[in-house]
Parts: C-alpha cells; structure tokens; sequence
C-alpha cells in the first residue's frame, strides 16, 4: 500500500467538517487497507505510530524539522522559516518546497505505509549520542522520495500535528461499519478500546478475527483499561437514592488515580489518561510487586503524599515532585507516598469488570496483603446519611476531598462517566488568608524521626463566653529540627495526667498540657470537621469547624496568654467571611 | 586485518573528500582492495572510492568484511598524522585501531558503527559526451560561476566544455576549447543544471586527481571520476530541472 493514499483520505478528510462524512471516508481507507497494515494505518491516521500508553513520541522539534527540509529540498533554513512565518504550518511549507523542488534524486521509489512507518518507528526510537542528526537524516530520507502532499503529512506527525480533528469514537465507528458492515455491534467495538485503550488493536482483531473476535475481546493486562469515571452530586439523601439506598463510601483522596498492572513480575502503572508512570512510582512497584498475590492482576487505587512523621496525608501538589525523569530515588525519599487500593478489574485470568463493585472489592482484598504503604480506601457501607456525613467530614479533616459513593452492585464501566459512581466533595470552602494564634492542649507521640519528641500538638482556639478552650487541628508540620528537639522541654511542665477541664476535646490525646503555649499557625482552609469541638454545632448540627492542612508559622507567641489567642467567635466569623461556593470541575 | 599505508595526506585528502558528501559509510575490505558506495541523505549525490590494495605497503586481511566508520571522528584520526606519516589500520571486533607511525607511535581506537546494509545501486546511463579535464580548471570555473548564481549549466558541443550561470548579479560563461582538454568525446551536444553547492562540495576532490573525468548527458545525472594512481573516486550528481 502506498503512502499516497492514505494522504489522498486524509485531504478529503481535512476538507470536511462533516462526522459523517469523516466516518465514511475512514471506512473507505480501513476496507482497502491489507489486514497487515491496518494496525499501522490507524495509528497513523491518528497522528501517531503507537497507542498512547506506550510512551514512545515521534517528537521531533520545528528546529529539526526545518533542519531536515533544508537537506532534503537545498533550500536555506532561513527561507524554510521566512515561508513557515508566511504559511503558519510547517506542513504546508514542506509541501511548498516540495511542489517547487527544482533539484531531483537519483533515487526515486514511491513511500510505501509500510516504509513511511517503519523510518517514523527508528525516528522515534533513536535515543543518546548522535540520535539528534540521525533523526535528521531519517526525515530528510523520507522527505527526498515524498510527493508534496506526502511530504505535508509526514512533516505534520513528526511534529504531532496532524490536525485532521479524527475523534476516537469516530475511528471506533468506521472500523465497526468497515470490518462488521453495520453500525448495530458499535457498544462491541467501544468496550474492547476500554479494555485497552488500543485502537490498533481492536482494529486488528476486528480485521482478522471479525465479530466473534471481537465479542470476545479481553482484558490484555500491560494494555491499560480506560478508566471508570464518577458524577458529582451535592447532597447525600440524593446521591444514596441514585445508587440504590444502600452503597460503598470510600474517603475519596487527594492523590493520583493509578491503575497498576502486574503480569507475574513485572508492574505498569498507569495514570487517569493513560500514561505510563511506573517510573515515577518505584516504591509502589516494589509494594505491588510483594503484596499482590495473584499472578497476574489489574487493580486500582490512589497514590497519596503522607508526612511519615505526623502520618497526614498531603494535598495533591506534593505529587508534582513525583514528576520529574531524574532523580526519582531521591524524590521518592522525600516525598513519601501511601497506596490506597479500591478497585480490581482483572485476576488471574478473570475479567471482573461485570462482577458488582463490592464483590470486585472483595476479591481485591483477597489478593493483596496489606501493610501500611499499600493498603485500602477507608470505606464504610451504609443506608444512613447522617452517618456518611460524619464520614465525609473526617474524610476532609483528613486530607481527602470528599466521599467516592459506589452503588453495591454497579459493574465496572470503563471509559464511561456514569451514576454508579458519584463523587461528594464539598461545595464550599472558605480559605484561610490570615494565621491564627492557638493554644496547645495536648500532643501525639511521634513516628520515626520524632521518636523522642512529638509528632503532632493538639491545637484549641479560646472560647470567650465560656471560657473554654474549644480544638481545631492537629499540628505537625511547619516545625524546624531545632523546634521539634525542643518540644519536650518546653511543654513538660505543663503536662497533666488527664485533659484539662478547660479544654474540650473529642479527640483522645497521647499527652495533654494545661493550656498555656500559643503558637502561630496558617492553614489552607476552615473546614466543616466531625472530631473537633471548635464551634460545634454553631455552623451545623454535630460538627465543628476545623483548620485543614494546618501549619506552624515559626512563631512561638510566649507574650501571649492563653486567653489571647484567637477566639471561637473570630473563627466562626472568618469562616463565614470566606466561604464561597466550589465552582463545578470535571476533576 | 592489517593495512599499511604509507602516506596520510593521501588518505586525508580522499577521505576528506567522501567526507564532504556523507557522514557515515560501510567501509568494504576486499581481497582487491578497498571500496565504499554511499549516497547523500537528499539521494541528490553519490560517492563510490576504490583503492587497489597494491598502493598499501601490507594489505592483509583474513576475510573480506565491512566497517562501519563515522567519517567525522575517522578525519579527526587521520588529520592528526603529518603528511608523510605512515598510517596502520587494524580491526578489533568492536573498534578499529588506527596508528600513526612517525616520530612516534600513535595508536587510537575509534568504535565501528552499525551502518546497515542497503545496497546502493550506481544507475547505468549512456552519455553522449565524456571529457577529462584538469580539476582546477574545473574548480576555478564553478566559483566563478557562484559570483552571480547557486547552480550551473554545464554544456559541451564539438567546440568544447562551458559553464554557464545567469541571476539577478548577471551572468557568467566559462569555455575550455576542445584541444585543451586532456580527452574529449562528445557524439552530440548535451546540457544539464546542477547544484553549485553539491558540485563544490565534489570538486574538493580536486587535491587528489591529475584529471577528472566528466561524463555528461540531456537532463541526466552527471557523473565525476577523479583518477590517480590506485585509486578512483566517482561522483553521481543529479541535476536539477531546467527554469523557465
């Protein structure tokens, strides 16, 4: 098959906007397209030469591509740029240097798809020394035998550009009318790309297996399972009717949705879209690696940044520190990370997605063995909403976003966006934008490097009227070294056997201090919390307010007393002050 | 394997010469001698060498075989040899050794490459006109040429040889007659345009060869052969279309 014509498809494809016409003009070329090349042909109709997922880019930058066009067409790198600031597309220039290339090859042989794709494949897997001017010459190779039309489309996917505006689900219909002759097994041809996120493939197997390949299309673990999405809804008593009066709540965490693969030794992980990210996650490996215990395994979970000291959970952002190609060891030391698992769509063999979501969640238990890195969603089962309530809000408290609300008996809809999953976040928040003064009541015996000191200060605001010490968060971070080895010495001769009768606490502490220190601490938000006393039951009925993600500021405040710090009634008017409604994401 | 070749200015200024077109060849050790063929990336331009093995002071060798040589690095070697240096070329599985014997033993070892094997076929064209000239004459006349344009006509009728170019600065036209060049057959009159840039980048080859021989055809490649003893080094040069 020439190159030629799958670019004459593509330009009249280019010409219309028109889906349908899309539609036919793909079936068209995937009819005549040999069964070998199918594969190849689609990946390049889609503007790359592998699915997504593999990692491997043809990335090649506008300077090396006008490199390659001044070789292969003698013309100036300077002229090459003049024109593309005349044209605005690199891909029209390569085709206007080639219509007027005056300067003949002494080879000529026509592109073959087989060809074209073959030397885009070395293009994008040459790596180290030299690979720059290999890369160059490749294309400028390709470019010297390539008509001027050809010559725009090989230009446009080196430089990921095609802008032929092919949606995947249009690619999913023409290969459905293309290779099954009608449009009626199109839910068919879907769920085989959710499994695997691999239009070459379906289109393979459709191309030499037909419909009864098709039908029994499988989960290929390594091939990641486009990902199953959630609705957003507001109130609880709405959400548990959507779901069937009864459902799985999971604390839905601040971390990276992972879909980890393990085919006997070896794990893949895969983000939300797709992408391989195992390098990033090498101690989740090595977890997934000894406590997963079946052969081969797909499971989901969510990869959240703790504080191994005061063990809080971290927002989201830590996780950039995750991404990065050096360094990871390092990163991975710093910025520890806990697995939380929840999902399992494929075992040994067995495909679970139809299998109802607690049934799943039980045999995702099953196979793994947990321990403190890698472990489960915090999950409740429940028909009560006040309950699931008190559990959102010590979800928030702890870090997490909200609740993930499954029905018991929804199966695993990949690549959809459905109502067997609604997310509850909260629809508020009301920032911090000024540090507070708090007394510390109490204190956490600390983990690892806080060993020998504490590892989190109980904190409480003053309430005036009653003259009580009312909690609001527990403090770990933001302390230096130098802070942390003085923490004994400063609060042990305010330590008490039991809570001081002025201090208000749900919370159980390890020690408790007559109320005495005021630290300066800042936060990220006041927030609604079931655990701290803070104004209960002043915003609503059975919680308080709370200080989520708080920090010390380095301030130790000695010239106040306890009486000084900030009151119950300035906490209840800044987060009156702040509060704004959440505006709708698609996160 | 083991070469001995007693004079680097010759290696340097051959292998400078293929050097100019392309940057990495399949270098062939042969019983006869040595032989490379390789095309420029734009396949605008083709070089072929062949030095007999009997202008080596050894030449000997256990099996014919390729080398995979990056051009670049293998001119940094031999420019570091003074002209009459003797050069010695020994392969080592993974690199070839290459020694500069002067006041001195030098030894460097450069790493071979993987160059593939694709086979560049040299297309066989009959040519109506077939002249040896002196390389400078030849030389001298495209850098006149490139005061007023980037290509040339090369032309030749029963009177002899011209180069001619016209652009925006004017024009020019170079003529050696027929008598002073060192052979001159010509069945009928030819033209055709080439690249100034590709056939300097050719003439550099000048420094090796007491002639060169043109071969020239209507609208066809033209084809360059530079002899001296042992050795000939040709050029395949296709043209470009004639403007009008």
């Amino acid at each position: 098959m020439n190159y030629n014509e799958i670019v004459e498809v593509y330009e009249k494809i280019e010409a219309t906007s028109s889906r349908i016409k899309m539609t036919n003009l793909l079936v068209g070329l995937f009819t005549k397209t040999p069964k070998e090349l199918i594969d190849k042909v689609v990946y390049l109709t889609q503007g790359k030469i592998y699915p997504d997922y593999y990692g491997i880019e043809l990335g090649i930058a506008e300077k090396m591509a006008i490199k390659a066009m001044s070789i292969a067409y003698g013309v100036g790198t300077k002229d090459i740029e003049r024109l593309l600031g005349k044209l605005g597309d690199l891909g029209l220039v390569a085709q206007e240097l080639a219509s007027r290339k005056k300067q003949m090859s002494l080879f000529y042989k026509p592109l073959t798809v087989q060809r074209v794709y073959e030397i885009f494949d070395k293009i994008a897997k040459a790596t180290g020394e030299g690979s720059q001017d290999l890369k160059i010459r490749l294309l400028s190779g390709l470019l010297a035998d390539a008509k001027p039309k050809e010559a725009k489309y090989i230009i446009r996917t080196v430089t990921g550009n095609m802008r032929l505006g092919i949606a995947d689900m249009t690619i999913l219909d023409a290969l459905a009318i293309a290779f099954l002759k009608t449009k009626k097994y199109r839910d068919v041809v879907e769920r085989a790309y959710n499994l695997s996120n691999d239009l070459g493939d379906v289109a393979r197997t459709l191309a030499y297996e037909g419909l009864e390949g098709i039908k029994k299309y499988k989960i290929k673990p390594g091939k990641p399972i486009r990902m199953m999405l959630a609705q957003r809804m507001e109130n609880v008593r709405e959400i548990l009717l959507k779901v069937g009066g009864k459902a799985a709540c999971e604390w839905k965490y601040d971390g990276e949705r992972v879909q980890i693969h393990k085919i006997n030794d070896e794990i893949i992980l895969y983000s939300r879209r797709a992408e391989n990210i195992t390098e990033q996650y090498p101690d989740v490996c090595e977890l997934a690696k000894t406590s997963i215990k079946a052969e081969e395994a797909v499971v989901e979970g969510e990869i959240v940044a703790y504080n191994p000291e005061t063990l809080e959970l971290l927002p989201f952002q830590e996780l950039m520190h995750r991404r990065r190609k050096y360094g990871i060891e390092e990163a991975m030391k710093k910025y520890p990370v806990i697995t939380f698992l929840f999902d399992a769509l494929y075992v040994d063999g067995e495909d679970l997605t139809q299998k109802p979501f607690i049934e799943r969640r039980r045999k995702l238990e099953e196979i793994v063995s947990k321990n403190d890195k890698f472990t489960f969603s915090n999950m409740i089962i429940s028909d009560n909403p006040e309950e699931i309530e008190k559990f959102f809000y010590e979800a928030l408290e702890n870090g997490c976003e909200g609740l993930m609300i499954k029905a018991l008996d929804g199966v695993y809809q990949a690549g959809a966006r459905g109502w067997l999953w609604i997310k509850l976040k909260k629809s508020y928040e009301s920032k911090i934008i000024e540090p507070i003064d708090v007394v510390v009541v109490g204190a956490f015996f600390g983990k690892g490097r806080r060993a020998k000191t504490y590892g989190a200060l109980l904190a409480a605001v003053y309430n005036k009227e009653k003259d009580i010490f009312e909690t609001i968060c527990k403090v770990g971070s933001g302390f230096t070294d130098k802070d942390l080895e003085k923490l004994p010495e400063i609060f042990d001769k305010y330590r008490i056997k039991k809570r001081h009768a002025r201090v208000v606490s749900e919370l159980e502490a390890d020690v408790w201090f007559t109320p005495s220190v005021v630290i300066e601490i800042i936060g990220d938000e006041l927030t609604l919390s079931p655990v701290h006393t803070c104004a209960y039951g002043v915003i609503r009925e059975g919680v308080g307010i709370a200080v989520r993600f708080p920090r010390f500021t380095g301030r130790w405040r000695f010239d106040k007393a306890p009486e000084d710090a900030t009151t119950t009634k300035e906490i209840i008017e800044m987060y009156k002050a702040q509060l704004k409604r959440i505006e709708e994401s698609s996160s | 394997m083991r070469l001995v070749f007693p004079e680097a200015k010759i290696l340097r200024n051959v292998f400078g010469a293929v050097g100019n077109l392309v940057d990495e060849v399949r270098l062939e050790v042969k019983e006869s001698g040595l032989h490379l063929r390789a095309m420029d990336p734009a396949h605008v331009a083709l070089v072929d060498l062949e030095m007999k093995k009997e202008i080596f002071e050894e030449y000997e060798i256990d099996e014919e075989k390729a080398l995979g040589i990056d051009l670049d690095k293998f001119l940094t070697v031999i420019k570091r040899a003074k002209s009459k240096d003797t050069m010695i070329f020994e392969d080592k599985e993974e690199y070839l050794r290459v020694t500069i014997e002067g006041t001195a033993t030098r030894s460097f070892d450069l790493p071979l490459i993987d160059v593939g094997e694709e086979e560049v076929r040299v297309p066989e064209l009959d040519y109506p006109c077939v002249m040896e000239i002196d390389p400078e004459a030849f030389e001298a006349g495209i850098k006149d040429v490139k005061t007023v344009s980037d290509h040339a006509t090369l032309s030749a009728s029963e009177d002899g040889f011209s180069m001619k170019a016209m652009g925006d600065l004017g024009s020019v036209e170079i003529f050696i007659e027929k008598n002073k060049m060192l052979t001159f057959d010509v069945s009928e009159p030819a033209k055709s345009m080439f690249s100034i840039e590709y056939l300097e980048d050719i003439l550099k080859a000048s420094k090796i060869a007491d002639s060169v021989k043109i071969y020239l055809g209507n609208n066809i490649p033209v084809k360059l052969e530079f002899l001296a003893p042992g050795i000939k080094l040709t050029y395949i040069l296709a043209p470009r279309i004639e403007e009008e």
